[in-house]
């Protein structure tokens, strides 16, 4: 198995897989912000008899809210059930006297009313976020992002610093860092164009999370290079990497397979709140788990050898315009 | 190590805990205290309209803390958030609009008329009191505050009533001053909030200045919160709704069902795949892993750790994560069954090469989960708090579990005779014979 010989394709592959994921990404919406960034509300809803949803949302245009996104439970059949989950922008507060009682119907309390005409519903769920709060959650989502990429650096100049040359192993497990973190969010603003996937507070934990996975499976791999690296002092920089990935793709992908088979298992039965961690969950292990392999360690290889110059010409789609 | 093992087993079930001062345990499954988005609730943010002082917002948490408790919810949480943050959770409470009506109230303080009909006139005795409204609010006093008695120096509260108000006041005074005469029945004159009397006391002298004070036998810290408390009720804060979480009860029951039944499922598949790759030694991994979850559930229990369902879910990508460390042993014993070390030997090489990838790569995590922990913690946004503590402590105790519990059984068992057949303990067995130790 010589994964170090397929290094070409694998650069080819993931700077497609990068440049797809900026050209989406540049796209807007980038991401589509649920009500934790946005503001607004989202309600569930359990009404008595079963309703079209073009109705649905036919009545909350009608009250000042034809933004809403509506979607409605399906049954085992297809059909639709009697669930719905509606999302709407910013409400009005329902303005209350001096013993608390409701002078002037909120956006909330209209909403209900109305589609409470339709036909008597309950509500099981009810989700509100202010401007306020909303923007104080994108400002804190994107500290802890810089943070862990800081603290991730650090920890990793420091996990490696016993090794020949710290800088070109941290380095390369931030290529692999970067390059996950972009393809999920690539990902993301596909689905969200497509499906009004939202991203959520739990979406940013996600992201955090699979930062951590990565950077854990590349220095289980870059830990086995260190090792080889003393043992076997006579060997090349190519056939010490190419050994130890040998050595530890089983454990790599046994580790996957198990966090996919946990993360499906949610997947399958958890409530609709989490889906979107789940989701890059799920997206961060596979691709963490590759760039670990094929793109952290084989960027140490092409550095180490001092390919680094040449790398750009070896990827086609930057390549012609460096020779010309 | 039993002990530990055997603690957990026993916290868990143990449904009540009290031993020695310690608390725990709940009606829920295993005793766990369950959040909001899973036994249904109410979650709500309210933030004041202009940045109040710390005795005013001390004021605030006081009132709302009273009107809550008279709605009956088992546990209600109320706690303050930054400089002019209320968050308040109500577990358990299905009608969201009489809480928001409760907290939604204008605090009344008011001046009120206790007579006394009957022997003893004591505090001890309320039947003996009926209480008349005054008229007097809270919006006719111009301040009070704590202090203290000139002469013997004991702490009291100073009070005065705007200009308008003293002649009311005087005359209130004048009346009640009149019954309190040696062998009467002396009427009181109290401060009530929101229908609660706050202090009452007998009337010494007529108050004909407008401003008068409240002897007792207060202690300072007694008289700095009942200040608090009458502030709070003249000058009422303003507060706006913005944040606010419901869950019904059966939509919180359907999500404990599902993250209950996804945590079965993906231990159960785990489990499978592990004894099935690793064979004996994947099931001492498949027993360290139920190990792992009671382990886990205990610590939730005795912290206690309220289980949300974003904590469940990094409860169960623990758990995914726990049997990375077993896997990382296993692939590292099995080179050196390769290679042709005997049994015992593998175990031990195995667990001391594969220590440093486990304690490095599970750094990260932990790093990650103390950034969002603070994330979580400086917004409203318990779940992603939940998720972090929950990560945390699966991490820890996956790293305890992997060093510590496989490896004594994994060493137990390469001693015995089972020892002898290492095709027990990897997918290929290893190359060539059928004992360790001749392939070398």
């Amino acid at each position: 198995m010589n994964i170090v010989g397929i290094r070409k394709w694998t650069f080819c592959l993931s700077a497609l897989l990068f440049i797809a994921s900026i050209v989406t990404l540049a796209i807007p919406p980038a991401l589509t912000p649920g009500i934790d960034f946005s503001g607004g509300a989202a309600f569930t809803l359990s009404f008595e008899d079963v309703l079209n949803p073009a109705l649905v949302e036919e009545t909350l245009g009608e009250i000042g809210h034809p933004e809403s996104i509506v979607q409605p439970s399906v049954e085992a059949d297809g059909s639709f059930g009697k669930r719905y989950f509606i999302r709407v922008g910013e409400l009005d507060q329902a303005l209350r006297d001096q013993n608390g009682v409701i002078t002037t119907d909120g956006g909330r309390e209209k909403i209900e009313k109305s589609l409470n005409a339709l036909s008597p519903l309950t509500v099981i769920g009810f989700d509100n976020v202010s401007g306020i709060i909303a923007g104080e959650n994108v400002r804190n989502a994107a500290i802890a992002v810089v943070v862990a990429a800081l603290a991730i650096l650090v920890y990793i100049t420091w996990a490696f610093r016993h090794v020949p040359s710290p800088l070109r192993y941290g380095t390369s497990a931030i290529v692999a860092l970067i390059h996950d973190t972009v393809i999920v969010l690539g990902l993301f603003s596909i689905l969200g164009k497509l499906f009004d996937f939202e991203v959520n507070a739990m979406f940013i934990t996600g992201v955090l999370t699979v930062i951590g996975y990565s950077v854990n499976d590349t220095i289980v791999v870059f830990d086995r290079v260190r090792e080889n690296i003393g043992k076997f002092p006579t060997l090349s920089i190519t056939e010490i990497v190419n050994l130890s990935v040998r050595e530890t793709v089983a454990r790599s992908l046994n580790t996957s397979i198990t966090l996919l088979i946990v993360v499906g298992a949610l997947m399958l039965f958890a409530a609709s709140s989490i889906q979107p961690l789940l989701f890059v969950l799920a997206a961060g292990v596979i691709v963490g788990t590759y760039s670990s392999i094929f793109i952290a360690t084989l960027m140490l290889v092409v550095w180490e050898n001092g390919e680094i110059r040449n790398v750009a010409s070896r990827i086609p789609i930057i390549g012609p315009k460096r020779a010309a | 190590m039993l002990i530990v093992v055997g603690g957990s087993f026993a916290t868990l079930s143990i449904k009540n805990i009290d031993f020695a001062g310690l608390q725990r345990g709940s009606s829920d499954p295993l005793g766990l205290s369950l959040g909001l988005d899973l036994v249904g609730g109410i979650h709500l943010v309210y933030q004041t309209e202009f940045e109040p002082t710390k005795d005013e917002m001390a004021g605030l948490v006081e009132n709302i803390t009273r009107r809550v408790n008279k709605l009956g919810v088992s546990e209600p949480s109320i706690q303050q958030l930054g400089k002019d943050r209320l968050v308040i959770q109500l577990p358990g409470l299905e009608d969201e609009e009489q809480a928001k009506k409760l907290i939604g109230q204008t605090a009344l303080l008011e001046i009120v008329e206790r007579s006394c009909t009957a022997n003893p006139c004591s505090d001890l005795f309320p039947e003996n009191f009926t209480d008349q409204l005054t008229g007097l609010t809270g919006a006719d006093m111009s301040s009070a505050f704590a202090g203290t008695n000139t002469v013997t120096g004991q702490p009291i509260l100073l009070f005065a009533l705007n200009r308008g108000a003293a002649q009311q006041f005087a005359q209130l005074t004048a009346d009640l001053h009149e019954t309190n005469v040696p062998g009467g029945t002396p009427d009181q004159l109290a401060f009530q909030m929101d229908g609660e009397t706050l202090v009452s006391a007998v009337v010494s002298s007529p108050i004909t200045s407008g401003s008068g004070q409240i002897n007792g036998n207060f202690s300072a810290e007694e008289v700095r919160q009942l200040a608090i408390q009458v502030e709070s009720g003249r000058l009422p804060i303003p507060i706006t709704e913005i944040s606010a979480n419901f869950v019904a009860a059966s939509l919180g029951a359907d999500s404990l069902d599902q993250a209950l039944e996804a945590g079965i499922i993906g231990l159960a598949l785990v489990l499978l795949f592990m004894i099935g790759y690793y064979r004996l030694a994947g099931l001492i991994a498949a027993i360290t892993l139920v190990l792992y979850t009671a382990m886990v559930l205990a610590i939730f229990k005795l912290f206690p750790i309220t289980l949300t369902l974003s904590g469940l879910a990094a409860f169960i990508l623990s758990l995914g994560m726990a049997v990375d460390a077993n896997i990382l042993i296993f692939e590292r014993m099995k080179e050196e069954v390769r290679i042709g070390r005997t049994l015992p030997f593998a175990v031990q090489i195995g667990f001391n090469r594969a220590w440093t990838s486990i304690r490095d790569g599970n750094v990260s995590t932990l790093i990650i989960a103390a950034i969002l922990f603070f994330f979580g913690s400086t917004g409203a946004n318990s779940s992603v708090t939940g998720f972090a503590v929950s990560l945390t402590i699966g991490v820890l105790v996956s790293m305890f579990t992997a060093i510590v519990i496989s490896r004594k059984m994994m060493a137990l068992v390469a001693g015995t005779r089972l020892g002898k057949w290492p095709r027990l303990f990897s997918p290929e067995g290893y190359k060539g014979g059928t004992t360790a130790g001749q392939d070398a």
